[in-house]
């Protein structure tokens, strides 16, 4: 069997990607998350809202711990699986990521000890220094990652000569045509996925009749940050749209599921289609009527562009655009539904008390996570078949390894990700089923709150005899 | 009664609803005109319950429709300013039940 | 100013302050396959767990770093480090996490303390497996890799990885002795009587069989004998003097003759390697990206290490002095 080792190298890079950007997206959602609740406790001394940061403290080290190993891998992986764009692209993206690790991950590793660690040896103050240092750090990281992976998808500020790229304008590398509007979309996608996790769960407890109080807070706070988080997610969505489609026009083209030149007048918006990319046609298409013409025109007469517009060599893979970009819309539209309904409730004064409401949340609490993949991957895969856009493609990019080397790295890669993942939602799941547990108010660095950690530790006889809060509860 | 040594953190509500219904037992026949009366507000509530959320479901698409930006951007900008500020203002105005 | 001089400088650097940090974070997981006591091993993770996740984002600076200035350097070395890097970075990955796991899982700590282990040994195995690979050449053709990614699995490679195995738990027992209260003591100077002398042999096997098969290496030799020659004898003395070394001693001693022998391994390994940056076929300049590219790194670099190297110091002595017997919490 012959196996092709570009389309291997692509295989493990969309594999290891995609299984990193899950925990930064919560990362930089929950580290921000943690910022705001500690603050707020600063502020009013409420024990409930210690109790959110320790509950949710637990979860965010787990997933940032994830995070930075699996982003350690693509860092490398550049250069093991695509080393010819390493070579080509390394001049341009190599000094944003360098400026990342100096100005992000550094200060996020530098802060997160004290984050974790810290509560008996430094003052309250400081400590919210550093929770707030750690969410800063996950932004910056954020910042630049974001403008490499626009600089690949809008390319500027580069000259090539006879196959080298040299940097002629660092600001128009840094500042590429989509990074500004790539930048807040997937920062809000971040607080977002947080939004709804933190909801879920504290839906999950009002449900079980548990942990009243924190429940009611987190619920109260996911839905509000969430309600006005997927406004501005939609608005800004739409001017990504609007950008794409001008630097990007064959992605756009793929990701609407129309094949002709133009379509016809008014446009569809399809929901479901099985495309035929060897004959440029779908062979079932399902859609609304008009409903194309009105979003994706803003008009009711205006004609949609096709992927034909595109030469065939240059087109992306409409299946995988197509399909990644509705299931990103439609949790985009359910998200915003929920935000209205968490409004008319409130409204109501049965926010707590809705159960389909709390259902509905409870099953939305990964829905940021597979929106934010979702998105993903309509941006690499519209890109292909340019790795590079405009001027590096793909299969020009990859590594001298033979197949067999990544193939079995591939499978090792599946392995250990596979552990990693099955610990967590193992621990996570654990995590809530325990529940937060009573936090005393915090006096000072002096250690009196070592009750409130490690929940576990709570169980030893040796800790209850000594838990002065055994006999309140 | 045998509500007090059930007060626990998260049992307070259930203690406060023991309460309410045993303080309706105690009251009598006038309880069940009330339970009659309220029954007919229930039925046109529902119906103006039913009416509210047809509003709520409406504004909810316009808003949508206008902030992914139909009408364009300046609209669409606007209609952004209006749903958050609207927001802010029920998150403020409108306290979740059980809060201080 | 020599650009690729000065980016290859914090390469360098940022290797050298790597394998130092997290040099002893990795030798304290190699360690902790050989403590049978479950508190003790809670003790040995929690004296590194504070500061883990700035000392391995080091490795990823020297990663980035080559990326940005020698990206010719860059895709060259990765392809031909292709297996020992990639099981480096599960490994790596491995032991990251365990950090986060093990607090979390009560009845399975055990076996999370050996993936932790044996992350933390693999790792080292495999950084060893690579700084060998480096000493014995690239097949490099027209700036590209042209060999075989089963290269690396030839006697200096394998022999250096063994070296650096014992190298980081030497490291890793000075930090014991530094850190650690009574109950580890006994059992980190035990295991420096072994881990130093080890160290030593195997560098010894290493220096001889590389001047033996690279005639790179040889031709270093030749040329910077003297200063070759002292390296090692400063190596042999630091090494012998871990290994005498009474019991009872001042703390941190053990810790700073451990950074001694790498300062000095390192050193020995910078003459060696200088000017190439792939060994022994592309120089520093062959393989460098323009100066814009290096200027902006430099610049960042810069202005942003000092602040880095600050705020590091103070996470640090945040967590100054002994590790607390029962975590960091009691």
């Amino acid at each position: 069997m012959k196996l092709d080792p570009s389309i291997l190298a692509r295989i493990q890079f969309a594999f290891t990607v995609s299984f990193h950007i899950i925990f930064p997206t919560m990362s930089i959602g929950l580290a921000s998350f943690l910022a705001v609740i500690e603050a707020l406790w600063l502020k009013t001394k409420d024990p409930t809202y210690l109790q959110i940061y320790r509950f949710w403290l637990n979860i965010f080290a787990m997933g940032f711990g994830i995070g930075v190993v699996t982003g350690i891998v693509l860092s490398f992986e550049f250069g093991l699986g695509f080393a010819r764009f390493a070579q080509m692209a390394g001049p341009a993206i190599g000094p944003l990521i360098a400026l990342e690790v100096l100005t992000a991950f550094f200060l996020e590793a530098g802060f997160l000890g004290i984050m974790l660690f810290g509560f008996n040896r430094v003052g309250p103050k400081l400590h919210f220094f550093a929770t707030c240092m750690v969410a800063l750090g996950t932004l910056l990281s954020a910042s630049w990652i974001l403008s490499a992976n626009s600089w690949m998808q809008t390319p500027a500020g580069v000259a090539i000569h006879g196959g080298q790229l040299t940097v002629v304008n660092w600001r128009h590398v840094l500042t590429n045509p989509s990074w500004p509007y790539r930048l807040p979309h997937m920062l809000t996608a971040a607080y977002l996925t947080a939004s709804f996790m933190v909801a879920g769960v504290g839906a999950w407890y009002l449900l079980r009749g548990k942990h009243q109080d924190f429940a009611r807070r987190t619920v109260a706070l996911g839905t509000a940050f969430a309600t006005v988080l997927i406004a501005g997610q939609v608005f800004i969505g739409d001017i990504v749209y609007g950008t794409m489609l001008k630097y990007q026009p064959s992605k756009m083209q793929a990701a609407e599921g129309f094949w002709e030149k133009q379509s016809q007048s008014p446009a569809p918006y399809y929901w479901f289609i099985i495309p035929d990319q060897k004959n440029q046609r779908n062979r079932f298409a399902l859609g609304t009527p008009v409903l194309g013409s009105i979003w994706l025109t803003h008009s009711l007469k205006g004609r949609v562009e096709g992927l034909k517009n595109t030469p065939r060599e240059l087109q992306p893979r409409m299946a995988l655009v197509f399909y990644a970009f509705r299931i990103m819309y439609c949790l985009a539209m359910l998200m915003f539904a929920m935000g209205i309904a968490s409004l008319w409730l409130r409204l109501r004064g049965t926010l707590f008390k809705s159960k389909w409401f709390l259902w509905m949340l409870v099953s939305m609490t990964p829905s940021g996570i597979i929106a934010t993949l979702a998105g993903w991957y309509v941006a690499e895969t519209g890109r292909q078949p340019w790795v590079i856009y405009g001027i590096l493609r793909t299969v020009d990019a990859v590594s001298p390894v033979p197949a067999q080397a990544l193939l079995s790295t591939l499978i090792a890669f599946v392995c250990v990700y596979a552990v990693f993942i099955t610990a967590f939602l193992v621990f996570t799941f654990r995590i809530i089923r325990r529940g937060p547990v009573e936090a005393p108010t915090y006096a000072e660095a002096s250690g009196s709150i070592k009750n409130a950690f490690r929940p576990y530790v709570l169980d030893s006889p040796k800790r209850l005899a000594d838990n002065q809060f055994s006999e309140r509860n | 009664m045998n509500c007090e040594h059930e007060v626990r953190g998260g049992n307070a509500t259930d203690s406060r609803v023991n309460m309410t219904s045993s303080s309706m037992q105690a009251n009598g026949d006038s309880q069940s005109n009330r339970v009659l009366a309220s029954e007919e507000l229930m039925k046109t509530s529902d119906k103006l319950h039913r009416v509210h959320a047809a509003t709520a479901a409406f504004l909810g698409v316009l808003f949508f429709f206008i902030i992914v930006g139909v009408f364009g951007l300046p609209l669409a900008i606007a209609g952004l300013a209006v749903f958050v500020l609207g927001a802010i203002v029920v998150f403020r105005v409108f306290p979740t039940e059980g809060a201080k | 100013m020599d650009l690729p001089l000065l980016s290859a400088s914090f390469v360098a650097f940022t290797l050298t302050l790597y394998v130092i940090l997290d040099g002893f974070d990795l030798g304290v997981g190699i360690l902790l396959l050989f403590q049978p006591a479950k508190a003790s091993r809670d003790h040995m993770v929690d004296s590194i767990a504070p500061t883990w996740d700035g000392n391995e984002t080091w490795i990823i600076m020297a990663g980035v770093t080559l990326l940005a200035a020698f990206p010719i350097a860059y895709s060259i070395l990765l392809p031909a480090f292709y297996l020992p890097v990639i099981l480096m970075l599960l490994a790596l990955g491995f032991r990251g996490v365990t950090f986060e796991f093990r607090v979390q899982s009560k009845g399975h700590r055990r076996a999370w303390d050996v993936a932790f282990g044996v992350g933390s040994l693999v790792a080292a195995l495999m950084q060893g497996l690579i700084l060998g690979g480096l000493m014995q050449g690239v097949t490099v053709e027209d700036l590209h890799f042209a060999g075989s990614v089963l290269d690396i699995f030839h006697p200096l490679p394998i022999i250096s990885g063994i070296t650096l195995l014992f190298g980081y738990a030497v490291l890793g027992g000075g930090w014991l002795k530094l850190k650690s209260n009574i109950s580890l003591q006994h059992f980190a100077s035990g295991s420096l009587r072994v881990s130093a002398p080890a160290f030593a042999v195997f560098f010894a096997i290493a220096c001889i069989y590389a001047v033996r098969i690279q005639p790179g290496v040889r031709a270093q030799w030749a040329s910077h004998g003297i200063a070759l020659a002292c390296l090692v004898g400063l190596f042999a003395i630091a090494a012998g003097a871990l290994t005498v070394l009474p019991e009872k001693n001042r703390n941190a001693l053990p810790f700073s003759l451990g950074l001694s022998l790498f300062v000095v391994g390192i050193a020995g390994t910078a003459l060696i390697v200088f000017p190439e940056i792939v060994p022994f076929s592309v120089s520093l300049w062959d393989a460098a990206s323009s100066s814009t590219s290096q200027g902006l790194v430099m610049i960042g670099a810069a202005c942003v290490t000092p602040v880095v190297l600050a705020y590091s110091a103070f996470a640090y002595w945040i967590f100054r002095g002994k590790t607390p017997e029962n975590g960091w919490e009691a």
